[in-house]
């Protein structure tokens, strides 16, 4: 094809799509970073439309912000609410239709992980821990709790004790919606002011994994002594995320670990891993892991995007409208491992099958009702088996 | 004496001929920022010069222009400063020839130059700005266009 100032052009302007090869135009698509300008791009014309469908613009640019996305193995998308999976037929026509279906979920993941937001906790409950020390006392549910700005707060979780400083624990949680942005986390190592020294019984380094459970998680299986261990185990999950190894400071601080890039927790579970102890317990010298406090940072993404299990891996969830999830009363009923479980429920599920409408409850305060008040006293005796 | 070695005193050149048989004498050092033609060399296939049946002359002229200037290795910010004003270019079509002619000689930066000077102007700009800045034909009919609209409302708030 030559090119060239072959003729006069009445206008100086020109549509390079017609003009530019494929390759050459699609670079320029993309250098369209902002979810906005491929929208207001795709609605141009018919062949600018059909550029950026066919190209998929709108997943490159969700890839190239989270590269966790590549976890997706389709989408599923419904248009009025209903939750009918479509029909992927083998013609072109369906091609052609699936195509412009992932166009559009994935302009709205888009919009979703590029929007501006203010960061909060994201955390809805606890899953568990990989052991207890003394449960219920020291369950990981304390460490929900904001610290008591009372200088003796007993708030915290304790893992078990080990002989081996280099045996791993981890706090497992769930986060409010199937999707979260998460940009950072918090955590707070314990200091036993109880003990002589105040040891502070943090971890060496830690470590998060993002994902999502195998099997949907009964209500009763969590936070309990009698599984720990099993349920955290990472056979349970699958992990779409893993993030460096952060040292740990021996101090009695809210630490701020900022991941490298928001990272979208696919599927609303976070593995919080303590790696390496340092602090053994005078008392009977096995090293511990202790926590007062986490919080998970970031942003729940829109209500309209969900994840669901597929037998090959997981499939992202667009429904315009938001479901009512009281509507959805065949859900409460069993933890049937087979049905494609749908997790934008699971948290709300939680509350209603517990303790009556957990809705809008405060979290610190059902925790307080479920599993009793934290310690607020001290043994009298000294070789207490606090730790 | 004889000397040892090459002892070439002219650095080697290479002669390009653009599509409206204009030669330009090139030294390989600046002519290899393509790599098509970098790949030519090294095989040996440059005697007599190299046909480029896709550029025009004047083409060929500012490529070589940027290419001359990326070969000296400047300062950054010269180079920066050589490059806005490389591509500050009132009429389209030199720009689109010259997206055309990097991707055809695969000379990197000046693919990315030009090609980002395209995005800048879609960037920011509303749907009817940029239909305007590339004369392009709204084809929708209203129902399709307020339809595309409605989907990301988001991004139209025109």
């Amino acid at each position: 094809m030559g090119m060239g100032m072959g003729e006069e052009e009445e206008e100086d302007r020109a549509d390079f799509l017609q003009w530019l090869g494929p390759d050459t135009s699609a670079i320029v698509f993309t250098l369209l970073h902002h979810p906005a300008d491929l929208a207001r791009a795709s609605a141009v014309s018919r062949s600018w439309r059909t550029f950026v469908i066919a190209n998929q613009f709108s997943k490159i640019q969700c890839l190239r912000v989270c590269p966790e996305v590549s976890n997706f193995t389709s989408i599923e998308a419904s248009s009025s609410g209903s939750d009918v999976k479509e029909d992927v037929g083998s013609s072109a026509a369906a091609g052609w239709e699936n195509q412009k279906r992932d166009h559009r979920v994935y302009m709205h993941l888009s919009h979703s992980l590029l929007s501006h937001y203010n960061s909060r906790n994201c955390i809805i409950r606890c899953i568990g821990a990989s052991s207890t020390d003394n449960f219920p006392e020291e369950t990981i549910e304390n460490t929900l709790e904001p610290i008591d700005h009372v200088e003796m707060s007993l708030s915290y979780w304790s893992s078990g004790g080990q002989r081996d400083p280099s045996f791993p624990e981890c706090l497992i949680y769930m986060l409010h919606s199937d999707l979260c942005l998460i940009d950072e986390i918090k955590i707070q190592p314990f200091q036993a002011f109880f003990q002589y020294g105040s040891p502070i019984y943090s971890a060496q380094y830690v470590r998060f994994r993002m994902g999502y459970p195998k099997l949907p998680l009964c209500p009763e299986q969590l936070v309990s002594d009698e599984n720990e261990g099993q349920l955290t185990a990472d056979d349970n999950y699958t992990w779409t995320y893993a993030s460096p190894e952060f040292p740990m400071l021996q101090e009695n601080v809210a630490q701020s670990f900022k991941l490298p890039h928001a990272v979208v927790c696919i599927g609303g579970v976070v593995k919080i891993e303590l790696l390496g102890r340092i602090q053994k317990q005078a008392i009977d010298g096995l090293y511990y892991v202790c926590v007062s406090h986490v919080q998970i940072l970031g942003n729940p993404l829109s209500q309209e995007l969900s994840v669901a299990p597929r037998e090959n891996g997981v499939v992202l969830k667009y429904h315009p409208e938001p479901r009512r999830s009281i509507a959805r009363c065949s859900d409460l009923g069993g933890e049937d491992g087979s049905s494609p479980s749908n997790w934008h429920n699971f948290a709300t599920r939680i509350w209603q099958s517990g303790t009556g409408r957990g809705i809008g409850w405060n979290q610190a305060l059902l925790s307080r009702l479920l599993f009793g008040p934290p310690l607020q006293l001290l043994e009298e005796d000294d070789d207490g088996d606090i730790s | 004496m004889a000397s040892a070695g090459s002892g070439d005193e002219k650095a080697a050149t290479v002669t390009l001929i653009s599509s409206d048989n204009e030669h330009f004498e090139v030294p390989e050092a600046v002519a290899t920022l393509s790599q098509t033609i970098r790949h030519m060399i090294e095989d040996g296939c440059t005697d007599g010069g190299v046909p480029l049946p896709n550029v025009t002359g004047r083409i060929l002229a500012k490529v070589l222009e940027y290419c001359n200037k990326h070969a000296a290795a400047s300062d950054k910010d010269e180079l920066e400063k050589f490059d806005k004003a490389f591509v500050d270019i009132d009429d389209q079509a030199t720009l689109f020839d010259l997206v055309m002619a990097a991707n055809y000689l695969d000379i990197r930066g000046m693919l990315d130059l030009t090609c980002q000077t395209i995005a800048d102007m879609i960037k920011g700009k509303s749907v009817e700005e940029i239909r305007e800045t590339f004369n392009i034909k709204n084809d929708f009919t209203p129902e399709e266009e307020a339809e595309i609209r409605r989907e990301n409302q988001w991004a139209f708030d025109d």
